[in-house]
């Protein structure tokens, strides 16, 4: 197949597994919302207006990775439950192209909220244009390393009962232990790496310099930068060397 | 491309140890030539499954080969997929799109050019009538008509080789008949080939211009549905229900006694004979031609239902 069929094929998979859905239940949207909105409304009656902004950068990343992470229950889903991976393992469809097409689709579940998240981060605080660059790679980056790890789960899998406890298990370390939704600087400098070891604090600590929630500079920045982009390679790498596309 | 009379599939010795130790597949050697409908039968457990996904390039074997087209599926997948298209064992179709859609994306996704799916697509909703279907999301469609939507993805694929494993199982008797419609039309209209795995012995006899039966991972007979009833050498089978294992029926035929039933096979006239002594002895009994399950019954020494094995 071309480069061009590829993309075709992916947006085709886009289209299937994630427009048409969402159009036919559009609440599925509302479920990825929910609770980062709930999280900002408790900072924001408890803690008060500045640290709401906190709440609002961390609900970005937080929105990204509950709609990735459930490409472990998807992915799984159909591979053993309806078994339309074997159809298309055995086509001439890539599995680049095939996680991709998925990855994406499941992403447009979050749409509104990352939407909603970074309206209303630009109209809370402002937020500069190579700020709203740095936030989009932040962004990227989230979506590939977790969407990556929810494919390797999934592959794992050989039971969906298997895997139902790991979504919410992850949403809550990767989005709401690590210092998504507060500033690292509120844990002891002597446990910080424990936080670097979740692949979402460095895109969100990047979202906070951006929002001017933290004080930018360019070491922090390069960093986190590395630090996100060396989780994604690694994650990348995993998925594509342990998705089971042919087994042994 | 439609092929003909030569060997579209041959499988040399293959074997397949998983790795918890079972051997699912023990040599096996099997041709399948174009044009034709292939039937794999054998009971749950016999390999059937794992021969599919190996063929369609889902799963490595241990030793042996398969060429499909001349290409061999470990070494060249991707020539393998182009040529094949599947439908796997007890897959159904997503529950919020429609069988339309399902077809689009699916020959998109195989790299068929968006106006050429769209054609595709609307010839196999009428060819596989799902035209009343057609934008009905698949949650309300019935196990049948589900059925009918995978196949009409795989079929509107063109491919030269379709592989569907188990097509019919849990479906009811007239669901059962439509997909047998399907598979025929299929392969008398396009001159294209199908292997189909199947533990149904009606429908592999049916369906098949050759077959082969498999148990325990290997082959035990081969060839047409007549070459491999030839086997028996007899033309009927008498069922003859009696407990008492001193009752002998060798003077009529071979025969094979499974629990407190007896086979005695034979030919016409003899089973004739045999039928009255019976019915004097007020002893219950059937009689009917040969079929696949006698031979089954002969090589294995069980039917096909008690063979089964766990996976």
């Amino acid at each position: 197949m071309t480069l061009q069929s590829q993309i075709k094929a992916v947006l085709a998979l886009i289209w299937f597994d994630g427009v048409l859905p969402i159009r036919r239940s559009p609440f599925n949207v509302v479920n990825f919302v929910v609770s980062p909105l709930t999280i900002l409304f408790f900072i924001y009656l408890f803690a008060g207006p500045d640290k709401a902004r906190f709440a609002i950068s961390g609900g970005l990343t937080a929105v990204i990775v509950g709609s990735c992470i459930i490409l472990e229950t998807e992915a799984a889903f159909i591979r053993l439950v309806v078994r339309l991976q074997d159809m298309f393992v055995s086509s001439p469809l890539s599995p680049i192209s095939y996680v991709l097409g998925l990855s994406i689709a499941l992403l447009l579940n979050g749409l509104a909220g990352i939407v909603l998240f970074s309206v209303l981060l630009a109209v809370s605080g402002g937020v500069s244009p190579i700020g709203a660059l740095d936030i989009a790679l932040a962004c990227i980056m989230t979506w590939a390393s977790v969407s990556s790890l929810g494919f390797v789960l999934s592959s794992f899998a050989r039971d969906m009962r298997d895997l139902w406890v790991y979504a919410p298990l992850f949403t809550v370390l990767l989005s709401f232990l690590p210092p998504i939704f507060y500033p690292i600087t509120l844990i002891p400098e002597q446990f910080r790496f424990v936080a670097y070891l979740a692949p979402t604090t460095y895109p969100a600590q990047i979202i906070q310099m951006a929002a001017k929630l933290i004080p930018f500079s360019a070491s922090s920045f390069l960093f986190d930068f590395a630090g996100g982009a060396i989780y994604v390679l690694i994650l990348v790498l995993f998925a594509a060397k342990q998705a089971r596309w042919r087994q042994r | 491309m439609a092929v003909s009379s030569e060997a579209i599939l041959e499988s040399r010795e293959l074997e397949k140890t998983y790795r918890g130790g079972t051997k699912a597949l023990n040599g096996i050697s099997l041709s399948v030539n174009g044009g034709t409908i292939f039937g794999l039968l054998g009971p749950n457990g016999a390999g059937k499954t794992t021969f599919v996904k190996i063929a369609a390039t889902q799963l490595l074997p241990t030793s042996g080969s398969i060429r499909i087209l001349g290409h061999d599926v470990v070494r060249e997948p991707k020539a393998v997929r182009n040529a094949i298209a599947v439908v796997p064992q007890e897959a159904r179709p997503l529950s919020l799109q429609t069988p339309y859609e399902h077809i689009l994306t699916y020959l998109i996704a195989r790299g068929v050019s968006i106006s050429e799916a769209k054609k595709r697509a609307n010839v196999a909703i009428e060819n596989l009538k799902l035209q009343d279907h057609r934008n009905v999301i698949c949650a309300n469609l019935s196990g049948g008509l589900r059925q009918r939507v995978l196949i009409a993805m795989a079929m509107s694929s063109e491919t030269d080789l379709l592989i569907l494993d188990e097509p019919t199982l849990g479906l009811d008797p007239l669901a059962r008949l439509e997909v047998w419609n399907l598979v025929r039309d299929y392969v008398s209209k396009n001159s294209r080939t199908i292997l189909l795995t199947t533990h149904y012995m009606d429908e592999a006899e049916t369906l098949s211009d050759n077959l082969a039966i498999v148990n325990k991972g290997k082959i035990i007979a081969q060839g047409t549905p007549k070459e491999i009833k030839k086997r028996l050498n007899a033309e009927n089978v008498v069922i003859v229900k009696s407990s008492d294992s001193s009752m002998s029926f060798e003077t009529y035929g071979r025969t094979l006694r499974a629990g407190s039933s007896v086979r005695v096979f034979t030919d016409r006239q003899r089973a004739d004979e045999l039928v009255s002594v019976c019915l004097r002895k007020n002893l219950e009994v059937s009689v009917r031609e040969v079929n696949l399950e006698d031979v089954f019954i002969s090589e294995v020494g069980t039917n096909i239902d008690d063979a089964t094995e766990s996976d």
